[in-house]
């Protein structure tokens, strides 16, 4: 799994390429720590590039919203393949994340 | 349930198994195909085989003769540390839900992500929540198994099969003991892990509402051979008098019971 990241508009927009399983999932969290800790006021994660998410990348995810929720940040998620919608729709987390189509719709509802 | 590419078009594959337990056989000539995605029901009443033959599929047991393929890999030649690879890709349901009674829900939940990764305890804890919302337990981490009923039991230790996200999912009577909302809650969640997630499962059940709402494919077996095999609607097509007998639960029929009356009396009678 890579990590890229880039900026527009100051909104961190945080691109993940690949397999988000066990063996990955720590190195996200590692990732996202420092945005959590530094109450990162926004967040995008482009999903277009993931394959697959498992279970504790879903926890990873649930975790870093629970501290965004914490500091009264946003978190979107954007460009999820059916596939990988699929996991979060299983466990109803479409419910809590901000999941968008693309990316101009997630800066969006950042900004909004 | 990773998107790697699979390298035989079957999830699992049986070819010719055989088993004796002394001068019992126990399964004879069994084979049948699943393929990615698909949920394979074993059926057959009590002692017809079903269970051993889960046992061999998941490497508790060894066949005398035949093979045993999981995605293209032979695993009845495979030694304990090249099978415990090939484990990983499976969550396994145990008919007696084999909890460790001096763990919580939780605990037992996740041992599976402990003992296979260094994730964050944090992490482990968040994961057993969702299996545990799968299986309709919220709520239950903190208890454990002598403080909860059997069909619980039975629902923690689905949701400790599917702790590692399997790509391949073995059931052994994964309803028997639960109420007719809780089967279905458990017959859907398996469907919807196949149909949404690509995930594979081999269910053995006797309970023939379960068999025929989630099942792709069905074999049946009877005294350890393989009678019918087919889809559901195949199934039930069938003409074959012992597989009408046990799917529609007749008490008359080929199927014997344990002696017959004549042979009780005659045995009875005997000096």
């Amino acid at each position: 799994m890579q990590i890229n990241e880039r900026t527009e508009d100051n909104i961190p927009i945080v691109s993940i390429v690949g397999d988000i399983d066990l063996e990955s999932s720590p190195k996200l969290r590692a990732f996202l720590k420092p945005k959590s800790s530094q109450k990162t006021p926004r967040l995008l994660l482009d999903f277009a590039q993931v394959t697959y998410i498992d279970s504790s990348g879903l926890a990873t995810l649930i975790e870093y919203f629970q501290a965004v929720q914490g500091f009264g940040g946003k978190l979107a998620l954007s460009s999820l393949t059916p596939r990988v919608k699929n996991v979060f729709e299983i466990v109803r987390l479409e419910q809590i994340f901000s999941l968008h189509p693309d990316i101009p719709s997630a800066l969006a509802a950042l900004k909004a | 349930m990773s998107e790697t590419k699979h390298k035989s078009p079957y999830a699992v594959e049986v070819r010719g198994l055989s088993r004796s337990f002394g001068p019992r056989k126990i399964l004879a000539d069994v084979s049948f195909q699943l393929k990615h995605g698909e949920i394979l029901t074993i059926m057959g009443g009590s002692g017809c085989g079903k269970s051993t033959l889960l046992r061999h599929i998941i490497g508790s047991l060894k066949p005398d003769s035949g093979e045993i393929y999981i995605d293209g890999t032979e695993t009845t030649k495979l030694d304990d540390e090249e099978f415990s690879k090939v484990r990983k890709r499976f969550g396994m349901l145990f008919q007696t839900g084999a909890l460790f009674n001096s763990m919580t829900v939780g605990e037992n939940v996740a041992l599976p992500i402990l003992e296979s990764s260094d994730v964050a305890p944090h992490i482990a804890d968040l994961v057993v929540k969702l299996k545990l919302e799968l299986v309709g337990l919220t709520g239950f981490e903190n208890l454990k198994p002598a403080q909860i009923s059997g069909g619980m039991k039975k629902r923690v230790a689905m949701a400790r099969a599917l702790a590692l996200d399997p790509d391949l999912l073995f059931c052994d009577e994964p309803t028997s003991g639960l109420d007719p909302v809780m089967t279905s809650v458990i017959d859907t969640l398996t469907v919807d892990l196949t149909r949404k997630l690509g995930m594979s499962a081999i269910v053995v059940t006797h309970d023939m509402t379960s068999a025929f709402r989630i099942a792709t494919q069905m074999v049946f077996l009877f005294e350890g051979r393989v009678v019918a095999t087919g889809t559901p609607e195949e199934i039930k097509a069938n003409p074959n008098p012992i597989l009408q007998q046990f799917i529609n639960g007749y008490a008359d029929g080929p199927i014997p019971l344990k002696l017959s009356k004549d042979d009780y009396l005659k045995r009875l009678l005997q000096s």
